[in-house]
């Protein structure tokens, strides 16, 4: 009898106490900052011979929310009579306060550098032989974090593993050549990554959910590199 | 006696203990000394055969020699522990050639030095060398807290200079490695 309530004291404070780990975990992801950033390494076309392209339009719609989120997805609590066991699963979801420079303007700046570099067409700033529109529409991430433990006969175990973080960035891209639609696509770009390799310690889950913070914006960077590098392609087909 | 046998007892047991305890506090600079001579080195100079094999610590960095200067600098190549570092620094010679001198200094984490003679042989560092050391010293100099946009430009310029898919690859992780902090 005794034990039984025990378990079931222990099980609510352990729901009670994983339950708090919500906030605490979007707490220490909301207090990283990284940047947007990544290196360009496709091959570069040094004659531009397919004339000139000019950029009509570049809109980047309101993707990304202000804050870093963290949702319960689902979890289990298993309360035995001498052990009990659970597992929480998250959810995380990049805001832009996370990002330290602006990503609207990170992301129109590195299609114009990966157009520079790899299409082979000439940027033109006023007036071109062709148009391009791009639309950004859509960021999808998804950052799994999972917690879980057991508590056996006054012993508790926890453990907190996360990833991979994987980013899919969706566009409308047109192309206008003489005022008249030559190409007209939805196009991707996709990433999947992990926190670049670490030992963690117990104690150290802190510096770990500060690592996936990075992996987050890693992720998302390589991701707009993705999606950059497949519209100059569909350009250069043309 | 009783009493006196108590009270010693505690004593005893305490001067009994010291003999112990004082080797072990006497070695204790030794062990400290131990572990930090085994530590890794962070920058490790390899050459492009040794590419795959040295590649794995996320925690070290590599710089890649290209075969004629991995000949002429053979001495540097694969300093991978602190102590390796420190027997180098003992054996080697004066005279160096510019690359070994900027390398020396790099792999002592003497920065300041090297980013100084860096400027002072300019153009007898091979450009490929050249930029990827800027780089790495411009990200090691704390004080000028550089945005990480700005030090992956320069990254940037190095790789456009690669020849060597073997540097190529270093200069990736080294991106990693800079959001990471490593």
């Amino acid at each position: 009898m005794f034990n039984s309530m025990k378990s079931v004291l222990a099980a609510a404070l352990i729901v009670l106490v994983t339950g708090c780990a919500t906030g605490s975990i979007q707490n220490r992801l909301q207090n990283n900052e990284n940047e947007l950033t990544y290196l360009h390494d496709s091959a570069k076309v040094a004659e531009k011979n397919g004339g000139t392209v000019k950029i009509s339009s570049f809109i980047v719609d309101d993707v990304l929310p202000p804050s870093t989120t963290v949702k319960n997805t689902s979890w289990f609590v298993l309360p035995f009579l001498f052990v009990d066991i659970w597992k929480y699963d998250y959810q995380a979801s990049l805001g832009y306060e996370q990002i330290k420079n602006n990503y609207k303007k990170f992301i129109q700046e590195s299609f114009i550098e990966e157009l520079k570099r790899s299409g082979k067409f000439r940027h033109a700033e006023d007036k071109g032989n062709m148009e391009i529109g791009i639309k950004i529409k859509k960021i999808a991430m998804s950052a799994p974090i999972r917690k879980d433990g057991m508590f056996l006969v006054g012993s508790m175990t926890t453990q907190t593993s996360a990833g991979p973080v994987d980013v899919v960035v969706t566009a409308d891209a047109v192309v206008k050549k003489d005022g008249k639609d030559v190409f007209s696509k939805e196009l991707l770009g996709k990433h999947r990554t992990n926190a670049l390799s670490a030992h963690y310690t117990a104690n150290e889950e802190g510096k770990f959910l500060d690592d996936y913070a990075t992996a987050m914006v890693e992720c998302l960077s390589i991701a707009i590199k993705n999606l950059n590098e497949n519209i100059v392609k569909e350009i250069n087909a043309i | 006696m009783r009493k006196s046998l108590r009270r010693n007892g505690p004593c005893k047991a305490t001067e009994n203990k010291r003999p112990y305890l004082f080797p072990l506090i006497s070695a204790l600079p030794i062990i400290v000394l131990l572990f930090s001579c085994s530590s890794p080195a962070r920058y490790v100079i390899i050459s492009e055969d040794m590419k795959d094999a040295e590649l794995r610590d996320a925690n070290q960095r590599f710089v890649c020699l290209m075969k004629e200067d991995a000949r002429d600098n053979a001495a540097l190549l694969a300093l991978n522990t602190k102590s390796a570092v420190r027997d180098y620094e003992q054996r080697r010679k004066a005279g160096l050639n510019p690359v070994e001198d900027v390398l020396s200094r790099l792999i002592q984490e003497d920065y300041k030095k090297a980013a100084e003679l860096l400027n002072t042989y300019g153009d007898r560092i091979p450009a490929y060398l050249k930029l990827i050391l800027k780089a790495d010293l411009a990200s090691e100099d704390k004080k000028k807290d550089m945005q990480d946009g700005e030090l992956v430009k320069m990254y940037q310029a190095a790789f456009d200079v690669q020849n060597s898919e073997a540097n190529r690859e270093i200069i990736k992780l080294r991106i990693r490695q800079l959001r990471y902090g490593r």
